[in-house]
């Protein structure tokens, strides 16, 4: 009897060989709604789920949600459609200020995948951030477990996949990501203003409040969710990521857990510093063309690193046998079971998904 | 070293106090404002392309490199006529139909207009009928396309599809750029260039007018 989807993933995750290469989807972002259609004829074949939970509430993650929680700061969400796009202004009010953000959605319908971008940052000069650092220092007061929903989480999703436990950005990810446009972030870090310095010392104390309680989730896996690409420069990464890639590692020292990141683009720029940082798998690896690292020179970088690969962008409008070939070459070159895992994550048009993931299942023998 | 050579170091270095400290100097010394730009300014950002694309620097040196050098540039011509219109060429800039997503088309504009190319930025979910109507209005030399998403890059054909039904193909060069692109892409849909990033778009452009400069003219 072959595994199931859980044990499937559980042996991707620890480095174990599967019977069969992992092949999931998220659960809530992209199945959600979906469970009666494709995914359950996908399921039934053996594709399994992962569904994403913090740790930790409040859960400060922009643009899907970032209320802080906190008595003495006023959250305002107000949405509305301007020139035909769905857009959601966010509104924070603190006793020290107040800063805004603009959120823009695909125009409706769309056959995307439910994608947002920010139209306007929540800092937008540089006193803005002493209002952020007051809203994390908040956050940082209040934080508190979610195992009570991580335990109740993994009980639904029972055999049918793994709960991921994830982890909040790293400070310069966080800032061009959620906070700050590119610019402003790139301007700000190379500067360091007293409210940068200030930014990192509020940062390091919100997440080694979060690697506390991380330590005794009763989750296995977790993800520090970068969205990492090229816009981070190679001392940067050591700078601002490992550090705190080092500060989850040790708070999980003695437990079975494991450490990933979301590094969704281009890093063949960073591939020396990745390897530095001693992660247990990457997470929304990006295949070429699109992405800059092969499989083959992945596993002569990182030996033992574990990659959970985004459907490839690139065979993304293909044609479905195209696109199992596209998959039978990953598994070629990866040339084995045990380490490699594909997950739907983005990317691919929604009425795509199944033919792609179905194709990947195909290449796979399920 | 003299000072147009600390010009185009401290743009390299994107150390804007004393990027502008220096143009000052400069402006004092009597060093006319297009020469600080051209021979400083200008040489340093060359410089920094250089070193993004032999991975010597990596985007947050770039754009730092940017912005003080867009600082020097404004600086030195703040006593110029018309700021020492400096335009080169016009770019009709946006992401297409579909595809809300702006920071790579944000750069590239940064970029080029640093290096004198007008941009108009028509944002983003531009649909191919604005972009034919902003090309005629503009005149525009060239027309730059992103898109982040598989499922939006094929809105780009439409544009070029329209610009053909306008009869002004000819008159533009079109580059497309995003992360889900490539040459391959941009050449099935009769692209005239891919640009990977911010600094090969600006290098495709300086090309595109040098060959404009040299040749028969495709470009107006």
């Amino acid at each position: 009897m072959g595994m199931t989807a859980r044990e499937r993933i559980m042996a991707f995750f620890h480095g174990e060989e599967p019977d069969k290469i992992p092949v999931f989807a998220y659960d809530a972002s992209i199945l959600g709604g979906q469970q009666g259609g494709w995914a359950r004829r996908l399921q039934a074949r053996g594709m399994g789920i992962t569904r994403l939970v913090p740790p930790h509430q409040p859960y400060f993650f922009h643009p899907n949600d970032v209320n802080p929680g906190a008595d003495d700061i006023t959250y305002i969400e107000t949405h509305y459609i301007e020139k035909g796009l769905p857009k959601r202004r966010l509104a924070l009010e603190t006793p020290v200020g107040c800063i805004s953000s603009v959120v823009v959605g695909s125009p409706p319908p769309s056959e995307n995948y439910a994608c947002a971008a920010t139209e306007e940052p929540f800092v937008k000069e540089l006193a803005d951030w002493r209002v952020v650092n007051y809203v994390f220092k908040r956050i940082t007061d209040v934080l508190r477990p979610n195992y009570t929903a991580q335990k109740r989480m993994d009980d639904e999703v029972g055999d049918q996949g793994v709960v991921v436990s994830i982890l909040d950005r790293t400070p310069f990810q966080r800032a061009w990501v959620d906070l700050a446009d590119p610019v402003r972030a790139a301007l700000d870090f190379k500067e360091r203003p007293a409210e940068i310095e200030e930014y990192l010392d509020v940062q390091k104390a919100l997440h080694e409040r979060i690697a506390e309680i991380a330590a005794e989730s009763p989750i296995q896996v977790f993800n520090v969710v970068e969205n990492l690409t090229n816009i981070i420069s190679p001392p940067y990464f050591s700078q601002y990521c490992t550090p705190f890639y080092k500060m989850y590692q040790k708070a999980f020292e003695g437990r079975d857990a494991v450490l990933g990141a979301h590094f969704d683009g281009q890093i063949g720029h960073i591939t020396k510093e990745i390897g530095d940082a001693h992660l247990d798998y990457i997470d929304s690896y990006t295949v070429p063309p699109v992405g800059d690292v092969s499989l083959t020179e992945a596993k002569r970088l990182w030996p033992g690193l574990r990659l959970w690969i985004n459907c490839p962008p690139h065979l993304a409008q293909a044609e479905p046998d195209e696109v199992r070939a596209g998959y039978e070459l990953i598994a070629e070159e990866w040339g084995s079971k045990t380490g490699i895992a594909v997950n739907h994550i983005e990317e691919i048009p929604v009425y795509k998904w199944e033919e792609h993931l179905s194709a990947a299942l195909d290449a796979f023998g399920y | 070293m003299d000072m147009l050579d600390s010009i185009a170091v401290g743009v390299v270095e994107g150390d804007r106090q004393k990027l502008c400290t220096v143009v000052r100097a400069a402006l004092d010394d009597g060093i006319g404002a297009l020469e600080i730009i051209n021979g400083g300014v200008v040489v340093g950002l060359d410089d920094v392309g250089r070193r993004f694309q032999t991975g010597e620097l990596f985007l947050p040196e770039m754009i730092v490199s940017a912005v003080a050098a867009q600082e020097a540039i404004e600086l030195a011509s703040e006593g110029l006529e018309d700021g020492g219109d400096r335009k080169k060429a016009t770019m009709v800039l946006g992401t297409v139909r579909g595809d809300v997503h702006d920071i790579g088309k944000n750069l590239v504009g940064m970029l080029l207009r640093i290096r004198g190319i007008e941009v108009v930025d028509l944002g983003v979910n531009v649909g191919p009928e604005e972009f034919v109507e902003s090309v005629s209005r503009h005149g525009a030399d060239f027309v730059g396309m992103s898109a982040l998403l598989t499922s939006t890059m094929g809105a780009m054909a439409d544009v070029i599809s329209g610009l053909s039904a306008a009869g002004l193909r000819d008159d533009v060069r079109v580059i497309v750029g995003g992360a889900p692109l490539d040459a391959k892409f941009a050449a099935a849909i009769g692209a005239d260039a891919y640009a990977r990033d911010m600094a090969e778009a600006a290098k495709t452009i300086e090309s595109m007018l040098d060959e404009r400069a040299t040749q028969t003219p495709r470009v107006r």
